[in-house]
């Protein structure tokens, strides 16, 4: 048997112990709101760590790491499921991927590591400012801000390591290639991408896809769905370390991971219908909500 | 009548062609890959939730030690297989690390080989550090 969780003080003083102690009812709380954090996270296209890490460890008052860990463990489930539609478009870079997941493994490593080490005021302060960041992206996103997409470079003679890669790209009815640039500046960003992931549970997806398609000059698609691939694997570094160091909690994990994923197929039915503005606002405004609350809550606030 | 297709579409049906065969065929089996890890490891978890349950126990809210989960399923613990799903699904991503290097062997692509050797040395120190 794995050691005993440390008896971690919650949010309101007391840790909630689901499963063997609470029972169904608090099982079947975290299955629905893993389901919405899961719609959500797919409709803005950030996978639902953002939303349930936040949402759990508040209103449930559960343990922050044991949030993290049940996280990272649905961020491995939702890639591995979402991965093989990409990877037969072909729109995912498996060479760039293995390339930048080098640099972003030792980052989730890190980060894991970290996150098992530091005291989880510290750690819930860091999540409220990284949720804040997430927020401005999607703003700046929504809002059509000005676009600094690097601009594509297509020569192949300067491809020296062959990782360019090349997509038919149904909206354009064209075939898009490209040959990635600036790797001295992408390859070590994505550590930083890593150290996220490892930290907080999360995909890592705006850090790395902003650094793919404004550093490094790689088209949207390819960015995406390449890494959303990387994501799988860069958060089971972490979640082996969460794992080994007791802050996977079965009843607490198991209905996270299957509302996300659940959640993730929704999520992606309903954007094909319903892509509307407002909702992306008001999703927005939830998150940063959930930023702040996460940061008075670290200061001590509330 | 054969509908005319775009002149600029790629010169196959697939929308790969110009990976070259051996690419392509490590595209196809990371996917497979990754979707028999996927299914598999939720039906392993779904297998012990639903056989705990059906013994009148509850989820409970910690893990066996990876060493330990083996013996706990020889010995009949239907909850092990709950954390033994769990890790199948943190094992299919270096599946395809492993499958890649094999690939880039075949090719003697040295550099690739390298990269790939590289990922599965973090996992062999990550393992050994969760260990540890």
């Amino acid at each position: 048997m794995g050691r005993p969780h440390a008896a971690v003080p919650s949010y309101h003083g007391q840790r909630i112990t689901v499963g063997g102690y609470v029972g169904i009812g608090e099982i079947l709380g975290i299955a629905a709101v893993a389901l919405g954090a899961g719609v959500l996270g797919s409709m803005l296209g950030l996978g639902g760590g953002v939303f349930i890490v936040p949402i759990l460890s508040l209103a449930f008052g559960i343990d922050l790491k044991t949030v993290i860990a049940a996280s990272a463990i649905a961020v491995v489930a939702n890639s591995a499921s979402g991965s093989a539609v990409y990877l037969k478009s072909r729109f995912t870079n498996v060479r760039l991927a293995l390339v930048m997941l080098v640099s972003m493994v030792t980052g989730a490593l890190i980060g894991g590591l970290l996150a098992v080490s530091l005291p989880e005021v510290y750690l819930k302060g860091a999540f409220g400012f990284l949720l804040l960041y997430v927020s401005f992206v999607m703003f700046r996103r929504s809002s059509g801000g000005p676009s600094a997409a690097a601009e594509i470079d297509t020569d192949a003679a300067h491809d020296t390591y062959r990782l360019g890669g090349h997509f038919y790209d149904p909206a354009a009815a064209d075939t898009v290639r490209y040959v990635p640039k600036n790797l001295r500046l992408g390859i070590p960003g994505a550590s930083l991408a890593g150290v996220a992931s490892g930290m907080f549970g999360i995909g890592g997806g705006p850090i790395t896809v902003p650094l793919y398609t404004l550093v490094m000059g790689v088209p949207v698609k390819a960015a995406t769905s390449t890494s959303s691939f990387m994501f799988g694997l860069t958060a089971s570094a972490s979640a082996l370390i969460y794992y080994q160091n007791d802050f996977v909690d079965p009843s607490v994990t198991v209905p996270a991971v299957l509302g996300i994923i659940s959640g993730a197929k929704v999520g992606a039915a309903v954007n094909r219908r319903v892509r509307s503005k407002q909702l992306t606002t008001i999703f927005i405004t939830v998150l940063a909500t959930l930023a702040i609350s996460m940061l008075l809550d670290a200061f001590g606030v509330y | 009548m054969q509908r005319q297709r775009s002149a600029k579409r790629p010169d196959s049906d697939s929308p790969s062609s110009g990976l070259g065969p051996e690419l392509e065929q490590l595209y196809d089996r990371i996917a497979r890959i990754l979707g028999i890890g996927f299914w598999a490891s939720i039906g392993v978890i779904l297998l012990g939730v639903i056989l705990t349950l059906a013994q009148g126990d509850e989820l409970g809210d910690e893990t066996f030690d990876m060493v330990d989960i083996v013996p706990k399923l020889l010995d009949g613990d239907v909850q092990a297989l709950v954390d033994l799903g769990i890790l199948l699904l943190l094992l299919t991503p270096l599946a395809y690390v492993v499958a890649a290097l094999f690939t880039f062997l075949r090719q003697q692509d040295r550099l690739f080989v390298g990269v790939c050797g590289s990922l599965l040395l973090l996992f062999a120190i990550t393992i050994g550090v969760a260990l540890w």
